[in-house]
């Protein structure tokens, strides 16, 4: 179970309320317009903001603590979903409807983004914070970026003994080679055919490695790994034992829990040298939004430094660049660039051809992890 | 009370039972055109939009949609789809398989037998059908999964475990143990109704304790057995909680799951796919409830309080009483206490693995985390408040429904009992989506998907049958004298059947009450497709926290589900003394 020290987040309260004061002095944020006054006082009115995501209510809630800090009014809701097209499929249906929605989508989904731009269902909302950006993360506009996961490696340390443990996806596949046998069935990964999430990391790991990346997929495909739909079981079963090893790993998923030393003690992790996923959380105003302004204020807070570090105590990867680890964040993008080097990230993002290639690579995928 | 077995009101040609006096039909005519719509309306409500989006292109909320029977054609040629219909057989099947084996052999041993203990085997036998599916595969997996304490314990001593749950047989092994009570129930019941004479007759005739029960009492539960196991057959391919926790990781897709991935889950979800399966598995349910109907016919009905003189004889176990006690100690431990005990063990430790002493991980950090977070205590009150109020509504509706459809002269009333029986054939998930589809059709509902009154209203209608169950029988057994006296008085229907024929009902209305609380109180596969925020119940939370991993909070959760479920069950038998099932 993933907690958020108690000591961390008040002592971080308290910061925040000495700090952010000061800086806010005139009620605005620094280098806002003045007729973000006018957001502000609407959004206010507006009182309620309602956001689909997949991200639970631990990620969630540093970063709604520190916007109420900020915007004591508005009401703030979130519901998490299973599924990361679940976000827009819900949305889709209730708009037609009329019927309350989502006033704000935060998912890592870049298919469904691609499809619901398509769509045009994203308000062109240009955020003060958008200068801020590298264009990566801001692929269509209206479209900004959350945090960059990093998909890592875990692996239980009684089943995994030191000096064994992969630093590399050629290791990974060394390692599991070598206990073919003892293995099978017990290594773990997200499948490309289940969910969308799956398919895009592996899809943009192939896209870096080519055909070298098959091969690897091959050799693990003799230990019949088992696919889990998200990071959370594939960490619960590697602590118990059931898996031996997972790769492509949501660290966002394992971090947290990691605060638990006796789970701290089993459970042990790395980057992955060789290519890096990193996956794109978007954050964007559907069109149909009912709060608009609180939507306005909620995605310029996520993007902005202090909602990027509170993303970050919530457990996620802040995206923003220059924004370092510490006070209760362990990794950000800047750091894991400095770690992995910048040219062995794989950004799981908005491309058009994982669209395009979706069926062709989901007939390889089957054939060659044999699932029916 | 007397016992009236062939008083059907419709005994005169005309429709009108006797000479009475007909006060004031108007009032009558009304209530009853009204519930009998209403009932239509919240039946048909999901089912037309299932039908409708099936025979559609594209999403029903998407705009210039046209009429295709495409989708049938592509679901067909699905690739794997064939391996799926295959799966969901053969796990259905074995489900049934296992499930009427132990059920009988449970009603038999316990129920016919002088073995020791056996009243209170019987009682810990039925717990798994107290409990939600899911609740149970949490439970299974904690024990027996992969990691679980036995398994490793048996790979320690045999070198490997000789279950796996990740494997068809495994998982109709969980189906099979939860829904042995049904065949148990139905044995019992059934058994309780056979005449003892033909045993004593065997026994005369020099027939030893095996050769009667093989060659007179099994016969004799032929038809209690083949109506449960076409009913455990329903709940093996509706199932969703045991193929979702211990199929998916290892590649097996059932029905369900299908319906599941493809709706909930998928990359790509396609509207028309699932709406197909649903309309497939619909057909396959309505095939076998109405084969149900036919194995049993309207007979049993009719026959609840048997008139007998004496009570079937024990058979008596002689040297095997001790040794059938240990299996049956050994089974109840296996598949309900450690089960559920190792799901209360898992709520207070922070991980449960035979590589941490346990002094280390013990903790009460789950419940604090599920206190804190406000989807948890708001889905544990939802589904308080869903059982409560919804129970109390949907057994007000079916109240109404049984005194129309055996108490009343209303015209309709063999039709509104057939609508009123059909959501048998309707399993959840598809309820589920039906409901999902209509509320996003319908303009105006909208408001509705965010409350509770989504689910009150689609668990009413998915178990009307149920709670018709409770109560007719007693209205049955109830002479039509009562009412017709009041009727014979000058009173109307209605004044008759809200002054005389409800209130004597009371006992009945308190158990049907009851079975809907805990039904609603465990219920899950209708609400996947229909919570919203505000609107979450326990079934989808746990659900929600199982995909996460968040194995703490699933134990929690779960612990709370049992204790609410086993508080009600004890009081209502204690205090009410209400039968739950039969």
């Amino acid at each position: 179970m993933s907690t958020i020290d108690r000591r961390e987040v008040l002592a971080l309260s308290l910061v925040g309320a000495l700090g952010i004061p000061a800086a806010r002095a005139q009620g605005l944020p620094a280098g806002y317009p003045d007729s973000y006054r006018d957001t502000i006082a609407q959004a206010e009115r507006e009182g309620s903001l309602l956001i689909y995501s997949i991200m639970s209510p631990e990620n969630w809630r540093p970063v709604i603590e520190s916007f109420n800090r900020l915007y004591p009014k508005i009401k703030v809701e979130t519901l998490d979903l299973p599924a990361s097209r679940e976000s827009f499929e819900r949305y889709l249906a209730e708009r037609s409807t009329n019927s309350r929605s989502a006033d704000l989508i935060a998912t890592a989904d870049p298919g469904g983004w691609i499809d619901f731009q398509a769509r045009g269902e994203i308000l062109d909302y240009v955020s003060p914070e958008a200068k801020a950006w590298p264009d990566w993360s801001k692929p269509f506009p209206g479209l900004y970026t959350v945090s960059s996961d990093p998909m890592a490696f875990i692996w239980n340390n009684t089943l995994v003994p030191e000096g064994k443990r992969p630093k590399s996806f050629a290791e990974l596949v060394a390692l599991t080679t070598a206990n073919e046998r003892a293995w099978r069935n017990k290594i773990t990964s997200y499948g490309a055919h289940q969910v969308t999430f799956g398919y895009g990391i592996n899809y943009a790991f192939v896209k870096k490695h080519g055909e070298k990346a098959w091969a690897w997929f091959a050799e693990l495909a003799k230990l019949q790994p088992r696919f889990e739909r998200s990071g959370g079981p594939m960490t619960e079963k590697v602590t118990a034992g059931e898996y031996a090893t997972g790769w492509f790993v949501s660290a966002i998923t394992f971090w947290p829990r990691l605060a638990d030393p006796a789970r701290a003690r089993i459970l042990g992790w790395s980057f992955i040298a060789d290519g890096q996923p990193m996956v794109l959380r978007g954050v964007a105003i559907p069109k149909g939004s009912k709060n608009l302004n609180a939507a306005k204020l909620m995605l310029d807070f996520i993007i902005s430094e202090e909602g990027q570090r509170a993303f970050g105590r919530g457990g996620l990867t802040p995206a923003r660049p220059g924004v370092k680890p510490g006070d209760g964040i362990r990794h950000t993008y800047s750091s894991i660039a400095e770690i992995v080097g910048e040219q062995n990230m794989i950004y799981v993002g908005y491309d058009a051809d994982a669209l395009k290639d979706y069926d062709a690579f989901l007939a390889r995928w089957k054939q060659t992890f044999n699932i029916r | 009370m007397t016992l009236a077995p062939h008083a059907s009101p419709a005994a005169l040609p005309d429709g009108r039972t006797d000479a009475l006096p007909r006060p004031r039909a108007g009032r009558d005519t009304a209530i009853q055109y009204g519930l009998a719509l209403l009932t239509v309306v919240l039946v048909a409500a999901p089912l037309v939009p299932v039908l409708y989006q099936s025979v559609l292109d594209r999403a029903l909320y998407d705009t210039g949609q046209s009429f295709t029977l495409a989708n049938f054609g592509r679901l067909f040629r699905a690739e794997g789809f064939g391996l799926v219909i295959w799966n969901t057989f053969v796990f259905a099947g074995l489900t049934t398989l296992i499930s009427q084996t132990l059920g009988t052999l449970a009603a038999v041993l316990f129920g016919r037998t002088d073995m020791p203990g056996a009243r209170v085997f019987g009682e810990l036998f039925l717990w798994p059908i107290y409990l939600s599916a899911l609740v149970l595969s949490f439970g299974w997996y904690t024990v027996y999964g992969p990691a679980g304490y036995l398994t490793l314990i048996a790979q320690d001593w045999l070198g490997g475990a000789p279950w796996d749950l990740y494997s068809l047989p495994g998982m109709a092994m969980i189906a099979g143990v939860s829904q042995a009570p049904v065949a148990y129930i139905y044995c019992m019941s059934s058994a309780t109704i056979t005449d003892p004479s033909l045993e004593e007759a065997a026994r005369v005739a020099g027939a030893g304790t095996f050769r009667t029960l093989r060659r007179i009492t099994l016969p004799l539960l032929m038809p209690a057995i083949a109506y449960s196991a076409v009913l455990n057959f329903t709940v093996g391919l509706e199932l969703l909680a045991i193929p979702l926790v211990f199929g998916d990781p290892a590649g097996i897709t059932v029905l369900t799951t299908f319906l599941y991935n493809n709706g909930v889950a998928s990359a790509r979800p396609d509207h028309g796919l699932v709406a197909t399966a649903a309309v497939l598995m619909l057909a396959v349910v309505c095939v076998l409830v109405w084969l149900q109907g036919r194995l049993l016919g309207n007979t049993r009905r009719f026959v609840t309080l048997g008139g007998k003189a004496t009570r079937p004889r024990p058979f008596r176990l002689d040297r095997l009483r001790w040794p059938l006690f240990a299996v049956s100690a050994l089974y109840i431990a296996a598949t309900v206490v450690a089960p559920i005990g190792a799901l209360l063990l898992r709520a207070f430790t922070s991980l449960l693995s035979p590589m941490v002493p346990l002094a280390e991980v013990l903790t009460t950090a789950n419940f604090t985390n599920m206190a804190e977070y406000p989807v948890y205590p708001r889905s544990i009150w939802n589904s308080f408040l869903i059982s409560a109020l919804g129970g109390v509504i949907a057994t007000a509706l079916i109240a109404l429904i049984a005194v129309i459809v055996l108490r009343s002269e209303f015209r309709w009333r063999g039709a509104l009992h057939y609508v009123a029986l059909f959501p048998r054939a309707v399993p959840g998930v598809v309820a589920g989506i039906g409901f999902f589809y209509a509320f996003a059709l319908v303009p105006g509902l909208g408001g509705l998907r965010n409350t509770i009154w989504i689910l009150i209203i689609a668990f009413t209608m998915h178990y009307i049958p149920v709670g018709l169950g409770a109560v007719a029988p007693m209205l049955m057994q109830m002479s039509p004298d009562l009412d017709r006296a009041a009727r014979v008085q000058g009173a109307d229907w209605w004044t008759a059947s809200r002054r005389i024929v409800l209130p004597l009902m009371r006992p009945a209305l308190v158990a049907c009450f009851t079975i809907l609380f805990i039904t609603f109180f465990k219920e899950y596969t209708t609400a996947i497709f229909l919570f919203a925020p505000g609107s979450e119940v326990i079934g989808t939370t746990l659900l929600q926290a199982w995909t996460q991993g968040e194995v703490g909070l699933v134990s929690a959760l779960a612990t709370i589900q049992v204790l609410v479920i086993g508080t009600c069950v004890t009081l209502a038998r204690a205090v009410f003394g209400v039968r739950l099932h039969g």
